[in-house]
């Protein structure tokens, strides 16, 4: 009886792993696979132009083509799509919305409404800004390493998570979160074109902020990297620090990063207290004191300590200041630690974030200093 | 049926102490056989009685009839001269290892058909059968198709007495019970139950004992006639009875508790209750080192799997669910699909009829062929098909897999196939959701069926150490403490490691 039992909740388990998916037969190489797409301005009497990226198995080689549309509606737009494709459009795959900076600033919410309702894309795709004058130019450019440009983006991303930290790396689901939890302003990555010497490609930006679903403005990819320290989304990356006043430079790898925030929730408005803490190793010395011995290693901690501590606290003062939005998620702290009292500053948090006192203690460790010691 | 049985109790002759009657007799009821052959032999010394050696040319060793028969016949001289009775015949001159003296019709017309000798006697009614059998049998050999690296090389052949004596050197115990037992009406087959008196389960013994009564059949050539005959489900693809050429392995499963069926003329010996995880055990899992044996059976488990399912899942995975799918996979996939006419489900019907036939004439034509089949095989079906566009490779290695995994588990060779077509049917009707139906389905067919009473499932049940020593490890032999679940009332195996 009991083993009849746990193979029945064996069973359960297993089905839910199955019989998750579509279920009308269709053959594989009749869809065209969509990897990624942007939304723009429409032009001629539409609401929106789209421009889809799509994979293109027609030559020996897998390769990229694009197929630009007109709709009223994000859905519209897709569906538009078939007159001028034979195949039909799948999203399963699609990785990238990019959507232009005109078009998030006058709202963002209805331009993710499809994505996130359609069963097709995935709640792991990354809506992403164009730092351009439109997003479709971002998907006209040629790929460095990949097929296609929205596969490259997103590994870029995925990379830049684990190994820089300049980015945040906002998944749909997360977005929707934002956009409708309590006490956080929304924050997606930002993407522009890169001039190289012989081509133009695409590079990461930093992060585009925003006020309730409108653009507000960006961030570029050092105070991305603060912010990240902030939410507590640092998994890598460098930090830069000049122990001397020649300013010659210490770069730390950082290897492992805590961030706690307290909210002091006696004083009003409420305070916030962060303590960050990093593990890092020493990865490059270009200072004239090739010797490193322990009090050395305390001097740049502590100059890494003080450098990090400014910075951050001085971008804190500047969404304070100039933008008067929570990207940081203080509100949603003050919520999860006093629901009361949120409910009495929730209509008025814009004011009160602009207000708060926010005291920023960083606590560095140089570990080792890698091959070249002592 | 009341026909056939009215036709076999015709002619209930009685014999009498006539030589030429029951010559004559004899003669009527062997009509048209040329192969009944009357030796009339006299004692010098009694010349007024006469006898006579009834054989069937071909069945009997004639050395032995000259030597152990005619010849003392013969040659005998009575110390007194006035008695010669076949009381005498059968004690004092006879030389033969097994005489029978007997009046009754079936017995002496059965021996005469397999090989034995009757003698006839002036003034007796009743004859002496002497065993004169001796026919050509096949040498012992290895079985083909249960070969072993390392083990016992030796197999059953034809003769019923031969494999009875194989199974004798291995289980040299007096506990070994050897019941007989003949089937088919016409073909009148010996055949003998085997167990081990003290392990086996009487229970099981008895429902078998039970079976082989219900059932009559005018011949049985192979022993699968009594397999379907007995088998608890007779319309599942899976086996219920057991069977192998090997004595080593009969001797194992009566170890085990269980009951072996010998069949004359039949190599192959039947062995109840078959468990599942019959099907995927090896007689040299046992000999070689249990780490090793481990894998080749886990191995197996897992071929039961590809060959079953791997059909079903790609097509619903790429007809269904392209999503489940890595972009990568889907790409490869997707250009390898452009361009072939077929629809995904028909390109995997197709490929594994294919491979069925191969397979099959692969095991049916003559050795020489072998090589044409491979190119056949290989390069037509697999390459040309693949360039012409009519098939995508991904189905080929797919098919592959499914029927290289297919041929790992010979003993489940005919459910795999029915299993394989079925789920890939469901699941191109519903994906992954109808084959999950599919194993549901398969998985209650299973726990439903019983062997002989034992549900042959018994060790998914297995909750100890010592019920999962047998299934996908092979425990080693200072383990195997406990026989099979429910096999045997007698749980505890001799094995044991001497404690000081």
């Amino acid at each position: 009886m009991k083993t009849g039992k746990r193979l029945c909740v064996l069973l359960l388990i297993v089905s839910m792993l199955l019989l998750n998916g579509c279920w009308n037969y269709q053959e594989i190489e009749r869809f065209s696979m969509v990897s990624g797409f942007a939304i723009d301005r429409g032009t001629e009497g539409h609401k929106y132009h789209f421009t889809f990226e799509f994979l293109d198995l027609s030559g020996d080689n897998p390769g990229s083509k694009l197929l630009e549309t007109e709709g009223d509606t994000v859905f519209d737009g897709i569906r538009n799509a078939i007159s001028k494709s034979q195949k039909k459009l799948t999203f399963s795959e699609c990785k990238v919305v990019v959507i232009s900076k005109d078009l998030a600033s006058e709202g963002i919410t209805p331009l993710l409404d499809f994505v996130s309702r359609d069963a097709e894309p995935r709640l792991t795709l990354v809506p992403m800004i164009s730092e351009e004058k439109t997003a479709g130019e971002i998907l006209q450019q040629k790929p460095v390493t990949d097929h296609l440009i929205c596969l490259e983006i997103d590994q870029m991303l995925a990379q830049n998570v684990a190994s820089l930290s300049k980015t945040p790396r906002t998944k749909l689901y997360q977005a929707n979160n934002m956009l409708a939890g309590e006490g956080t302003s929304l924050v997606l990555p930002s993407i522009k074109v890169a001039e190289q010497q012989t081509a133009t490609t695409v590079e990461l930006a930093g992060t585009a902020i925003f006020k309730k679903d409108k653009l507000i403005g960006f961030l570029d990819v050092d105070q991305s990297q603060l912010m990240l320290f902030i939410k507590d989304q640092i998994k890598g990356g460098l930090l830069l620090t000049s122990p001397d006043s020649d300013g010659r430079n210490i770069t730390l790898e950082i290897e492992e990063s805590r961030t706690k925030i307290t909210p002091i929730l006696t004083q009003n408005p409420p305070a916030v207290k962060i303590d960050i803490k990093t593990v890092c190793a020493l990865g490059e010395n270009q200072t004239t004191k090739k010797h490193i011995p322990t009090e050395r290693i305390q001097e740049v901690e502590k100059s890494a300590k003080s450098g990090l501590e400014t910075s951050v606290s001085n971008l804190i003062k500047m969404a304070q200041k100039q933008y008067k939005t929570d990207i940081f998620g203080f509100g949603n702290l003050i919520y999860q630690n006093d629901p009361q009292l949120w409910e009495q500053d929730k209509a008025k948090w814009d004011e009160i974030f602009t207000a708060m006192d926010i005291a920023v203690t960083a606590d560095i460790k140089v570990n080792n200093t890698a091959r070249v010691g002592d | 049926m009341e026909k056939k049985n009215t036709d076999q109790k015709e002619e209930k002759v009685a014999f009498t102490g006539r030589i030429s009657v029951n010559k004559e007799l004899l003669q009527g009821i062997f009509k048209n056989d040329e192969t009944l052959t009357f030796r009339p032999v006299e004692n010098p010394a009694f010349p007024s009685i006469g006898f006579c050696l009834v054989y069937i040319d071909g069945m009997v060793n004639n050395k032995l009839v000259n030597e152990d028969v005619i010849k003392p016949l013969v040659e005998y001289r009575p110390r007194q001269k006035d008695v010669l009775s076949l009381d005498i015949i059968a004690k004092q001159v006879m030389l033969s290892d097994s005489v029978e003296r007997t009046s009754d019709t079936d017995k002496i017309l059965q021996g005469i058909v397999y090989g034995d000798c009757v003698l006839m006697m002036d003034g007796f009614s009743d004859f002496l059968i002497l065993n004169t059998k001796g026919w050509n049998s096949r040498s012992i050999s290895e079985p083909e198709n249960e070969k072993v690296l390392r083990g016992p090389r030796e197999g059953f052949n034809e003769a019923l007495m031969m494999n009875l004596s194989m199974l004798r050197r291995k289980l040299r115990t007096p506990d070994l019970k050897m019941e007989f037992q003949s089937f088919g009406t016409r073909s009148n087959t010996k055949a003998c139950i085997c167990y081990l008196d003290k392990v086996v389960n009487k229970d099981v013994l008895a429902e078998l004992k039970k079976r082989l009564q219900t059932f009559s059949i005018d011949g049985t050539l192979d022993s699968n006639y009594i397999n379907e005959f007995i088998k608890d489900a007779p319309f599942s693809p899976f086996k219920t009875v057991g069977s192998t050429e090997r004595p080593d392995v009969v001797a194992a499963k009566l170890l085990e508790g269980r009951i072996a069926l010998f069949l004359d003329g039949s190599p192959v010996v039947l062995t109840v209750p078959f468990l599942f995880i019959e099907n995927f055990q090896s007689d040299e899992d046992y000999y070689l080192n249990y780490f090793f044996a481990s894998i080749g059976r886990m191995l197996r488990l897992i071929a039961f799997f590809v060959a079953t399912s791997i059909p079903a899942i790609y097509v619903a995975l790429t007809t269904f669910h392209d999503e489940m799918l890595p972009l990568a996979m889907t790409m490869s996939i997707s250009e390898a699909r452009q361009g072939v006419p077929f629809p995904t489900v028909l390109e995997a019907v197709l490929m594994l009829v294919v491979f069925e036939m191969l397979r099959e004439s692969g095991s049916r034509m003559p050795g020489m062929m072998g090589q044409a089949l491979s190119i056949v095989g290989a390069l037509v079906i697999g390459q040309a098909a693949v360039e012409a566009k009519i098939v995508s490779a991904p189905m080929i290695i797919i098919v592959g897999v499914t029927g290289i995994s297919g041929l790992m588990i010979p003993r489940v060779k005919g459910a795999t196939i029915i299993l394989r077509f079925t789920l890939l049917a469901m699941a191109s009707i519903l994906g992954l959701y109808g084959y999950m139906f599919g194993t549901l389905g398969l998985l209650i067919h299973l726990f439903n069926l019983n062997s002989f009473g034992i549900p042959i499932m018994n060790s998914a049940y297995a909750n100890t150490l010592q019920d999962k020593k047998d299934i996908a490890v092979r425990a080693p032999w200072w383990f195997m403490k406990k026989r099979p679940k429910y096999l045997s009332p007698n749980e505890t195996r001799e094995a044991s490691r001497s404690e000081k």
